[in-house]
């Protein structure tokens, strides 16, 4: 039983999704369960069991690893899970989404994370890299009657197993230095690779696999097409869950393992992250589609991400995780909104949708705006203090460029934030769509996250000091 | 006639041979069941290098992990054609080119 104690979580939220399957087994055609409320509980139990295994370092099988690390992503991907549950109860009806299927490959898909960001052994990030991502393609299509969610399945889909392939072979290659998949030993191997050229490869096609995942550019060309096919929803849980994940392996992965080798990896991921933050920026502000403008928006937060991982001093580590939480709420916050005033027929998603909306909904309006001021990097928001810790450790460790990139990239986002802001309290209303009301649990977890937003934004010192504790865990 | 002894060398330039002539095809191939089957081809580059590997190691941990590939592989293939039977209801086609419902 001693091999226990670093899945629990895992264990929770994988039961709560077997139960969301049960429970959609037995319901009678037409009759309303809340399953959300299931793993509304499930999510609930795992965030409570990561913060008593904080500080315990608790390991499962030499494979899994429950630092204080993977605990603070942990939590991050409780609160994702918390929000989609809660926006889902309102939603998944309107959008003709199959209930059942959907909360199950959710919650399944929160299982797959918790474990990518736990696991110290090549195979089993592998493993839990494609538990959620099977689940995320089998979301993006969910609705199987629209051709658009078809065709961002199938684009999703098969760019998903392309990069994974990659992924694999980085891992077959490391496994052919190192003999062996755990990510100590291959650490060891690498620091004192016999064979160069083959460590190169490994850390270049591993680079690619994680680049392909958080959407960097070159590799983002699915991003816009995944979000903007997807039910929102879906596209509000996977721009922020898949990132956290995938970051969370990707810092544990190149922060640690293959530290030794910095030398080659950071300035390719230097070049990647400026060229991230200024695609993500300048398409962004061609989008007329608020899905796509923030999924371009979402390449350019993992701009700032990169830029994290570059300057990977003990600051700029523990700015990836705040940055990351802080990334997390707000978009969550404003994708969660589309999708609340969004129906089957009607997905709300253009921006002329948004005029008015000061008029018809202050309250959505009021938090739509602190959300994308967030986003933007807006003080007193989450935002500002996520981009200033980033640019800080940036600037601290000599990448002037990059720091001044990320803030003109920034500087310009804001405009296309905006956008959205002036047409909801300046424009008037056109013909008015039918806005579906929305229900007092969403609302409450949409002013939960603005809560975050604003604590996050004025005392954000708390939460910093539990980032800087958590990386100390990975090095 | 010689038998030459197959080394390592050898194994790592078949998988490597193997895994780019997937990702070709993937490239450059517009029937998207064709596409699928390259992405298959690269898996099993990576099966052979890992098992080779293995083998000449002396350990099974590749070989394990060789099996873990097969049984993803499997699932990856369930949903991949799941999704594309959905694709081709709504589309009624299996040309990559007639993917451009989504673009911007």
């Amino acid at each position: 039983m001693n091999n226990l104690p670093a899945i629990i979580p895992i264990l929770i939220v994988v039961l709560s999704a077997a139960a969301a399957m049960l429970a959609e087994a037995f319901r009678q055609p037409g009759e309303r369960m809340p399953i959300a409320g299931l793993g509304l509980i499930g999510l609930v139990g795992a965030g409570a069991a990561s913060y008593f295994l904080w500080d315990k370092d608790a390991q499962s099988f030499g494979v899994v690893r429950a630092d204080n690390f993977a605990l603070f992503i942990n939590i991050i991907l409780c609160i994702i899970g918390v929000l989609t549950m809660v926006f889902s109860n309102d939603v998944v009806e309107r959008e003709d989404i199959p209930g059942g299927e959907y909360y199950a490959l959710t919650l399944f898909a929160i299982s797959g994370m918790m474990l990518m960001v736990a696991a110290t052994d090549l195979l089993v990030i592998f493993l839990a890299l494609e538990v959620l991502s099977l689940a995320v393609y089998v979301l993006t299509g969910i609705r199987r009657e629209s051709a658009e969610g078809a065709e961002a399945a199938f684009k999703y889909f098969l760019l998903g197993a392309f990069s994974s392939a990659f992924f694999l072979y980085g891992i077959a290659f490391a496994f052919t230095i190192a003999g062996s998949t755990r990510l100590d030993e291959v650490g060891k191997a690498m620091a004192s690779a016999p064979h160069a050229t083959l460590a190169m490869l490994a850390v270049a096609l591993l680079a690619v696999g994680f680049a392909f995942k958080i959407s960097a550019v070159p590799f983002h060309m699915w991003t816009p097409d995944a979000y903007e096919g997807a039910p929102t929803i879906v596209t509000a849980f996977m721009s922020t869950g898949v990132k956290a994940a995938a970051f969370g392996a990707f810092v544990r992965v190149f922060l640690s393992t293959l530290q030794p080798l910095e030398g080659h990896w950071v300035p390719v991921l230097a070049v990647i992250a400026g060229a991230t933050m200024i695609v993500g920026t300048v398409v962004g502000v061609l989008q007329s589609n608020v899905k796509r403008m923030l999924a371009y928006s979402s390449i350019a937060h993992a701009g700032y991400l990169l830029l994290g991982i570059v300057a990977a001093s003990e600051d700029g580590k523990a700015a990836v995780l705040f940055y990351l939480l802080v990334y997390a709420v707000a978009n969550i916050g404003a994708l969660g909104i589309v999708a609340l005033l969004g129906t089957a027929e009607h997905p709300h998603d253009q921006l002329r949708d948004f005029a008015g909306l000061w008029r018809a909904r202050p309250g959505l309006a009021g938090l739509m705006t602190v959300f994308l001021l967030s986003l933007g990097g807006f003080p007193p928001t989450a935002g500002f203090i996520g981009k200033w810790y980033i640019f800080a450790a940036a600037v601290r460790d000599g990448y002037y460029s990059l720091a001044i990139i990320g803030v003109l990239s920034s500087v310009v986002s804001v405009f296309f934030y905006l956008r959205i802001v002036v047409m909801m309290y300046m424009t008037e209303e056109a013909a008015a769509p039918a806005r579906p009301r929305v229900s007092g649990p969403a609302m409450a977890g949409l002013a939960l996250a603005m809560l975050a937003t604003f604590y996050l934004g004025v005392l954000p010192t708390r939460v910093i000091e539990y980032a800087v504790e958590s990386v100390k865990a990975i090095v | 006639m010689h038998l030459y002894p197959i080394t390592a060398y050898h194994y790592l330039v078949l998988a490597a041979a193997l895994f780019a002539l997937g990702a070709t095809g993937v490239m450059l191939r517009r029937n998207i069941i064709i596409l699928f089957m390259s992405i298959e081809l690269m898996l099993n580059a990576v099966n052979l290098n890992l098992v080779a590997f293995s083998r000449l190691n002396g350990h099974v941990v590749g070989q394990v992990f060789a099996l873990f590939i097969v049984a993803v592989a499997a699932a990856e293939a369930v949903v991949g054609l799941g999704i594309l039977l959905a694709f081709y209801r709504n589309k009624e086609t299996l040309n990559i080119d007639e993917v451009n419902l989504l673009r911007g």
